[in-house]
């Protein structure tokens, strides 16, 4: 009795060991580069949003690794800058918010910058590190939502783009 | 053939229907002026009052906690046998020394009811006071130090909160409980010495940041059985930093809010309830006696989220006895004797005073 | 089904449930003021999910800053500096069945929480918006009311 009970402990101690160490561990950065955003004139004064969608391709990096079957563990927003192009600059808005959405994963809001520094035509957005958002590397597409604060109505179409870089653990 | 283009037909809309829309775009084009000039389709609303001011405490849903009181002493009275019809000789007046007394405290309350027009929450509680004495100085047999030293104290209730709102400013609070308080254990209740407790407060919303309100209240809170009157003040400062949570005589606050995850409190609250005692020592002495247990609690409370709706709730202060006497209620029939009554008490025993320390976790309400 | 009659008429039944599907999902597409009357709420569609936007507030300045509102309760201290105007309070509904939209999450900016929530429609301009924690009975309903713009 005593032996079968010493067995059933080993086997558990084995299966937790199994599930706190599952995955490799192993990192790697995925860049979004250039994701272009469109914000249809008219446009009014208030938050406007505007979303990119994003086929996600990470078997360049699992081939790299040597990790084929492993699932994205977690992900990190390392870098997400908003570039404003043509004419157009800081000055038009009040903030950006950024957030990931998907089909089959919730929303979830991931970067902010509050207030623009005027006169820019590049913005560093202060992204969370707390934010959930590993899920949306296990899917096939995603999408990238920004709310942009404008300060005035405009007749002009606002043109966006993003470079994002996140750290996936997997 | 016909039947599979049919098919193909009609099941092409499911399959569109099925897709996510991946074209779906939030427009951009919005003016968000217009929304100012927006009005309410059904013009036929009725609006109500929330039961809550901007950072008042939150609400318990479920909370587990524990209760510590330092040394203090107990000096108890002369304990007539009611049977023998003589002062029994082993309950002549005595003296214990109590080293701590501590004990857990549980409450439940689910909101059965909770919407704009009204909010029922039902709520079970008990809390238990365990007595740990010191090698007794003087008359070791007392009755009532012995079944506070092997039996303790401890209530358990069951207590409904009803928040009914009439309009955008008034409303009715209804607070009533039933609770069995004494030295019984859980093989020895006796429903009849059941002791309910009730109150009713009208009031008035005065914006997001105070409620107000009067009302009367039959209560135990000082031990025994009482009708006072009472008064409810919600209050927050427009700094959203200081605030107030009174709701005289039982508990009054002052309100220090860091975010919207902390907070202390300073301020008093009164505590005490009827104990029914003999249940499970059954000296003839201890018959129908009921201990009036009520205290006045000076004290700090902080309050913080540890993780989301998951709340820690530390306080410290002082225990100050209010009652701690003894009146003879035959079959547990209650008198009303108030603050002006002369009917005399069975038992005046004496309590010391001493710090206390109340630790708990909360599950907190929306 | 060898009867093609009887299979159009299925088929058109079937069909016509399906557009009724469809059109209840988007019932809930809307502008929606909660009970306490401070903010309105647009509900959209964004792929095949609901979500709801701050599009009005009445107090839209801080009294402390002096400066539009911002998320500044929320557990993330990054994302403190969010706008609260434009702000998606109701996240993530999806339609289950006839007036019932669930596993969303509604947000309360005066706390920095966020509950688990479903979306109930009482009638084509009254919701129930239960938030609650872990399960439906520790929980609260709002009564949320559709406008329309009407100039008065």
């Amino acid at each position: 009795m005593k032996t079968s009970h010493l067995i059933s402990f080993v086997i558990l101690i084995a299966i937790l060991s199994f599930y706190s160490c599952n995955g490799s561990g192993k990192k790697a950065t995925y860049k979004i580069e250039k994701a272009n955003f469109t914000l249809e004139a008219p446009l009014f004064s208030g938050a406007n949003s505007t979303q990119a969608e994003h086929t996600l391709d990470l078997s360049a990096i699992k081939k790299e690794l040597v990790i084929d079957g492993d699932e994205v563990k977690s992900a990190k927003l390392t870098k997400a800058i908003i570039y404003f192009q043509d004419s157009t600059s800081t000055d038009l808005a009040n903030s950006i918010v950024m957030s990931l959405a998907g089909d089959n994963v919730n929303m979830a809001q991931l970067a902010v910058a509050n207030p623009l520094e005027e006169g820019k035509k590049e913005v560093v957005l202060k992204g969370s590190s707390e934010a959930e958002i590993a899920a949306f590397f296990n899917q096939t597409m995603m999408y990238i939502v920004l709310d942009v604060d404008l300060k005035n109505d405009s007749e002009s179409t606002l043109i966006l783009t993003a470079d994002l870089e996140f750290e996936l653990e997997f | 053939m016909l039947n599979k283009l049919l098919v193909l037909f009609f099941t092409f809309p499911i399959l569109a229907i099925a897709q996510p829309d991946t074209t779906a775009n939030p427009p951009a084009d919005e003016d968000f002026s217009q929304y100012d000039s927006y009005n309410f389709v059904d013009q036929s609303i009725k609006k109500y009052c929330t039961s809550k001011v901007f950072d008042l405490s939150p609400s318990k849903l479920i909370s587990i906690g524990y209760d510590f009181q330092g040394g203090y002493d107990l000096t108890t009275d002369t304990l007539f046998n009611p049977i023998q019809s003589s002062y029994a000789t082993q309950n002549t007046p005595g003296f214990g020394s109590i080293q701590y007394s501590h004990g857990l405290r549980l409450a439940v309350n689910i909101p059965v009811i909770s919407n704009n027009a009204i909010i029922v929450q039902l709520g079970a509680n008990y809390a238990e006071q365990r007595y740990k004495f010191n090698q007794l100085i003087s008359s070791p047999s007392n009755d009532l130090i012995t079944t506070l030293k092997d039996n303790g104290l401890r209530t358990t209730g069951l207590n409904t909160t009803i928040f009914k709102p009439f309009n955008e400013r008034s409303f009715l609070l209804v607070q009533a409980s039933a609770d069995l308080s004494g030295d019984y254990g859980f093989n020895s209740i006796n429903l009849k010495y059941l002791r309910s407790s009730v109150a009713a407060i009208w009031g008035q919303k005065k914006g997001d940041r105070k409620m107000i309100g009067f009302g009367l209240s039959r209560t135990y809170r000082v031990g025994e059985m009482n009708y006072i009157p009472v008064f409810l003040l919600n209050y927050t400062a427009p700094n959203r930093k200081n605030g107030c949570e009174i709701l005289f005589p039982a508990r009054v606050h002052y309100r220090r809010t860091f975010s919207a995850r902390s907070l202390a409190l300073f301020g008093y609250e009164l505590e005490g309830q009827s104990y029914h005692l003999g249940s499970r020592n059954t000296s003839p002495a201890l018959q129908d006696l009921e201990l009036r247990r009520g205290e006045l609690r000076i004290r700090a409370v902080y309050e913080r989220s540890i993780s989301s709706f998951l709340w820690l709730s530390a306080q410290a202060g002082f225990r100050y006895n209010y009652s701690f006497e003894a009146d003879r209620l035959p079959e547990g029939k209650e008198f009303f004797r108030g603050f002006f009554g002369d009917q005399p008490y069975a038992m005046q025993n004496t309590l010391g005073n001493t710090f206390y320390f109340l630790l708990g976790v909360n599950l907190v309400s929306p | 089904m060898k009867n093609p009659i009887r299979l159009l008429i299925l088929l058109t039944l079937l069909f016509a449930s399906n557009a009724i599907y469809a059109q209840q999902a988007d019932d809930l597409v809307g502008v929606w003021e909660p009970s306490n009357g401070k903010v309105r709420v647009k509900i959209e569609k964004l792929g095949t999910k609901y979500f709801g936007r701050i599009v009005w507030l009445r107090a839209p300045i801080d009294s402390v800053t002096n400066k539009p509102k911002v998320d500044k309760n929320n557990p993330d201290v990054a994302l403190r500096n969010v706008p609260i105007k434009g702000f998606r309070l109701l996240k993530d509904f999806t339609f289950k069945s006839a007036g019932e939209w669930t596993e969303g999450t509604i947000y309360d900016p005066e706390n920095g929480s966020t509950y688990s929530c479903t979306i109930k429609m009482k009638d084509k301009n009254t919701l129930d918006i239960r938030g609650y924690i872990g399960i439906s009975a520790f929980g609260r309903t709002d009564v949320w009311k559709r406008l329309e713009i009407k100039k008065q």
